[in-house]
């Protein structure tokens, strides 16, 4: 459906991702009121898990934002499978929760999870703002860099 | 505005500190539905950080309780920023989200996110008893001490 999030896609030269399946027993959104949680996604483009590795040793800041944006595009794939194609049934990106695999040492936690939190603002505008934390974590599913999650308002 | 909460705080001689600004393009606080998501706060006292490094290493758990008690009052500070002044608009503290960041081998993380939660329900009674998470990270944005994030219910 070509709505104004469609639009505003193509005029980034935005291609959402095909949606991940889950790697176990969970599901990849929850609908609970007017809000949709979105589960946990890694940096996955076309099947294969980009920026793999530690963030401070395997890999440094710009890959890892580059990860965190992958993730974010994830997160608005699963969010339109789980509103049947509409995202202009989104209402706003209330929170984001940014995951960073990351040395001891990391202290540029919130520089990584902009990539993500970038992205949100860039397609959405105002209703992409959002409330968020950032984390660093010592290892994540796959040795993948970098997961968000998210919680999402909708109609 | 002399409201209920604003009373009680005065009574237990509870400051709250000046909220500081998000290190990215996301808000401190985003109201969706009835609920007000709070960004992660750190352990700041008018935007100085007051606490760094693992808990276990370079501090321990009373610091480390110190520092929890420290970000819920930046938690409190940005939710009545959000409410347009007025913390009697807080149906109920549901959830905190408490990070620490600690040594590879600690694991007195609750003790240590009792010191947020505690301030809490000084604040808030019993609407202030909530649902919570605590886990240990191997690093924190800027390296702070403990990272702490909330979910309110308002009207």
């Amino acid at each position: 459906m070509a709505g104004e999030i469609e639009r505003a896609m193509k005029d980034l030269g935005i291609d959402l991702p095909k949606p991940s399946l889950p790697v176990a027993n969970y599901v990849p959104c929850v609908i609970a009121g007017s809000l949709l949680y979105v589960s946990g996604q890694l940096p996955i483009h076309n099947g294969k898990l980009m920026f793999a590795g530690q963030v401070g040793a395997d890999i440094f800041v710009a890959e890892a934002q580059m990860a965190a944006r992958q993730c974010a595009l994830n997160v608005l794939a699963q969010a339109k499978a789980a509103l049947d194609g509409n995202l202009d049934r989104i209402v706003g990106i209330a929170k984001l929760g940014g995951f960073v695999n990351s040395t001891t040492d990391f202290t540029e936690h919130p520089e990584v999870v902009n990539g993500a939190s970038n992205l949100m603002v860039e397609l959405f505008g105002d209703k992409g703002k959002h409330a968020r934390f950032a984390v660093g974590v010592p290892s994540l599913p796959l040795n993948a860099s970098v997961e968000i999650d998210a919680i999402i308002e909708i109609l | 505005m002399a409201g209920r909460i604003e009373k009680i705080m005065q009574e237990k001689g509870i400051e709250l500190p000046e909220p500081g600004e998000p290190l990215g393009a996301y808000l401190p606080a985003v109201i969706a539905s009835n609920f007000l998501f709070v960004s992660g706060q750190g352990p700041k006292h008018h935007g100085k950080v007051m606490f760094r490094g693992k808990v276990g290493a370079s501090l321990f758990i009373p610091e480390g309780q110190m520092a929890a008690r420290q970000c819920a009052l930046n938690i409190i500070a940005v939710a009545k920023q959000s409410l347009d002044g007025d913390l009697d608009r807080v149906l109920r503290l549901v959830k905190l989200g408490g990070f620490v960041n600690s040594t590879d081998d600690f694991k007195e993380h609750p003790l240590v996110v009792n010191g947020a939660s505690d301030l809490m329900t000084e604040v808030f009674g019993d609407n202030g008893r909530h649902a919570r998470f605590a886990v240990g990270c191997n690093s924190l944005p800027g390296d702070i001490s403990v990272e702490v994030d909330a979910i309110f219910e308002i009207t």
